[in-house]
């Protein structure tokens, strides 16, 4: 026992030597590769200037959500290239805060997201989900796999009518007649990304999505049967847009949430 | 007239209880007083100490602890610390808070691992300890269990921090410096003491052991992968050209105009520093201006980007609509790079890591809805990376070494907590 602190010592001091060598590797490396081009780079070097051009900065959100869209694109209209940023246009206030903010808690649903969050208040969240939700622009369709005609007549079942043997409501019965979403909680699901949409439902059967907040599609997706997250993401994301695309109230959802999912409004206050 | 008499008796024993009543309220109406002050006052001294950024995980439950400290030893959870009875600090008297924060011993009198910074925490006075502690007892109780360490052989072993604490830990309260005025001596207490500023802005050797001669001469945050510069503001410190105002505009919002939080030091503005008094903060810059700079410059040798033309190009496409032709940043927008430490620190891991996580400043009360940078880790590859960064480092009299785009590549792994 004694003796185990000097050995520790011992064993630092040859792994530092050892880092200190590979150091120096570097350094000499660098220099050698620096000698090249040491005089071109000194003639292009712009000396330190007392010059200041002033900069207009925009005072818009678009200006200081630079972050946010270079993911989420232009106003929340969805990344152009990578499927698995979800577009946050037109989802409601309420539902993109609760989300803002269980990423602030550290939930472990995506890294990039707690990062980007993390200095921001409460009250700058509510801001930025209000001001996605606001904003009206295009839908762009993403593109889906090949399916067999009976995958997405499956995929609209579930969403029409859902698989009351398995206790699945139908999508509509949460999101809306139309799909297009409930105010203040609840997203739109028609025209998202596929590859989104299929590890959405995927996060929740595997309990890694909103573990501290509603259950409600926790329990919808682990009811589902394989497959059938692909089938009705496939179906969601090509369907036209409806005429009207606003998301309804909670009143004029016709049927009622079932019991087991209890929305928690009051504490996003939105 | 006996009666009158007893009258008058039963009269004056009836005042004299109201007047005992009374002042006894008044004496307990005074204790609540000055509980409610030490309360308060301790509030604002565990903000200080920003004991809530390592002891919370979601803001629901503050203080409850759980949180993970990645060390090169393996990680560490730290304990909850709100009054529960059975799982957090409820039953601990006052002596047995001082035993941990001034002795770093736990409840029974374990040693307990300096990932809790008793090593500056042993500074604080017994006087503000109690203030602490009386605040931590009054938070709401959460009752939570402490998760296990989980270290790697031998850290594992408590014991072994005898050792360590033999070679590195000396208790003792905060010794005032007579030759120095009030305000520094303040300064010096928040910034080695309770603030514990220099648990990361000092280097550390292999055990984890900070340099005790060369305190805040800037260091490496194992792990997680940031740097944290010098604080000298002399010339050749980290904060060469920070003046008073510089340093207490960037505690207090975020962003200086020479430089803004980034990493592990904007969670420490947004959870501690700006809700410090204007008087600390500038006990605070005060303490700064009178460190010493390092004798050699915090700049190591120069090694030239042979990358530089292809970092400018990248600037111009990518930066300067928001840093400007000259690094110059927009105020109280967009931080200035020439001369910002974040950009100029020995590592280059702190620039790297802007370049590839971009990110907000952090939101405060005096910059509640700040900009923000995007990443550019799926736009640029580390070449890039490494150019832009080599450009921003070598242009404005900027003056580091390079990096090169191995490091960026290793980078990219990193955590983003
Ligand atoms: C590095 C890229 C990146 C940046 C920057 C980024 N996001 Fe995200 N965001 C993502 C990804 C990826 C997801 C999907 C996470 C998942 O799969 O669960 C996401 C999810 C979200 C969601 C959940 C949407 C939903 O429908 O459930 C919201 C809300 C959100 N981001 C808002 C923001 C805001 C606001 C910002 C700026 C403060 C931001 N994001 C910055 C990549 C990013
Ligand atoms: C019982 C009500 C209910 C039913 C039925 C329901 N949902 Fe949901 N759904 C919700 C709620 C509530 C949310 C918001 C979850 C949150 O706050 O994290 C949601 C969110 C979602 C999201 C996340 C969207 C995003 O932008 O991240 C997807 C995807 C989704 N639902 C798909 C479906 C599909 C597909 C169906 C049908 C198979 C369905 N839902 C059925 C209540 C329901």
């Amino acid at each position: 026992m004694k003796n185990q602190p000097s050995r520790c010592l011992r064993t630092s001091l040859a792994s530092m030597t050892l880092f200190l060598l590979m150091s120096f590797q570097a350094a000499a490396l660098q220099v050698a590769e620096a000698q090249v081009t040491d005089t071109q780079i000194k003639a292009q070097k712009s000396p330190p200037s007392a010059l200041q051009n002033n900069l207009q900065i925009p005072n818009t959100m678009e200006q200081r959500l630079a972050a946010c869209n270079q993911c989420h694109g232009e106003y929340g209209y969805g990344n152009t290239t990578d499927p698995n940023i979800p577009r946050l246009a037109e989802k409601p206030a309420g539902y993109l805060y609760k989300q803002l903010l269980s990423f602030k808690n550290g939930e472990g649903r995506n890294q990039a997201m707690e990062y980007v969050v993390r200095q921001l208040s409460p009250a700058y969240m509510q801001e930025i989900a209000q001001y996605y939700a606001a904003q009206r622009i295009p839908y762009q369709q993403y593109p889906i796999p090949e399916f067999a005609e009976e995958v997405l007549a499956r995929g609209e079942l579930l969403a029409k009518e859902g698989d009351p043997a398995r206790g699945v409501p139908a999508c509509a019965h949460c999101h809306g007649g139309k799909l297009t979403g409930v105010k203040p909680m609840i997203p739109g699901v028609l025209n998202q990304p596929y590859d989104y949409m299929v590890s959405q439902l995927k996060l929740w059967r595997s309990n890694k999505r909103s573990t501290e907040s509603t259950q409600c599609m926790q329990v919808v997706a682990k009811r589902m049967r394989k497959g059938d997250a692909e089938a009705v993401a496939a179906w969601l994301a090509i369907q036209p847009l409806p005429e009207n695309r606003e998301p309804i109230s909670m009143q004029a959802l016709p049927e009622e949430l079932p019991g087991w999912c209890v929305l928690e409004e009051n504490e996003v206050n939105l | 007239m006996k009666q009158l008499l007893i009258d008058s008796i039963k009269v004056t024993v009836v005042k004299t209880t109201l007047l005992t009543v009374l002042a006894l309220l008044s004496l307990f109406a005074q204790a609540a007083d000055s509980k409610a002050e030490l309360i308060k006052k301790g509030e604002y001294l565990a903000r200080v100490g920003d004991c809530v950024s390592c002891h919370t995980v979601t803001d629901k439950k503050a203080f409850a602890g759980g949180h993970a400290m990645r060390t090169p030893f393996g990680t560490l959870y730290t304990p909850n610390i709100t009054p529960d009875n059975q799982t957090g600090i409820g039953q601990w008297t006052f002596e047995h808070f001082w035993q941990a924060l001034h002795h770093g011993k736990g409840y029974k009198g374990e040693l307990l691992y300096p990932a809790f910074s008793y090593t500056s925490y042993t500074k604080v006075t017994r006087e503000d300890a109690l203030a602490i502690y009386t605040y931590l007892q009054s938070v709401p109780a959460i009752n939570q269990k402490n998760r296990t360490h989980n270290l790697t052989f031998p850290f594992n072993i408590r014991s072994l921090l005898y050792a360590w604490r033999l070679l590195y830990f000396t208790p003792g309260e905060y010794q005032p410096d007579n030759s120095q005025t009030d305000e520094w001596n303040r300064g010096a207490y928040l910034v080695e003491g309770l603030g514990h500023c220099n648990e990361c802005h000092t280097t550390r050797n292999a055990l984890g052991a900070m340099d005790q001669k060369s305190p805040l001469n800037g260091g490496q945050i194992p792990v997680q992968g940031w740097y944290a510069p010098n604080l000298s503001t002399q010339t050749g410190g980290g904060l060469e050209g920070w003046s008073q105002k510089d340093v207490v505009a960037l505690l207090k919002t975020g962003l200086s105009e020479k430089g803004g939080a980034i990493g592990p030091m904007a969670d420490v503005v947004r959870n501690s520093t700006q809700y410090m008094t204007d008087t600390d903060l500038n006990a605070v810059a005060v303490y700064l201006a009178s460190l010493p700079a390092p004798a050699v410059s915090s700049n190591q040798p120069l090694v030239e980007a042979r990358d530089y033309a292809l970092g400018q190009e990248i600037y111009t496409q990518h930066c300067d609509s928001c840093h400007g032709q000259q690094g110059q940043g927009v105020k109280g927008i967009y931080p200035v790079l020439a001369g910002n430490p974040t950009v100029t620190e020995p590592t280059g891991i702190n620039a790297i890591r802007s370049v590839l996580l971009g990110g907000f400043s952090v939101a405060t009360k005096g910059n509640p809805e700040p900009y923000s940078m995007p990443p550019f880790a799926a736009q640029l590859n580390s070449k890039d990376v490494a150019a832009v960064v080599n450009y921003i480092r070598q242009s404005w009299g900027n003056n580091a070494t390079a990096v090169l785009a191995t490091e960026v590549a290793k980078a990219r792994s990193l955590p983003q907590g």
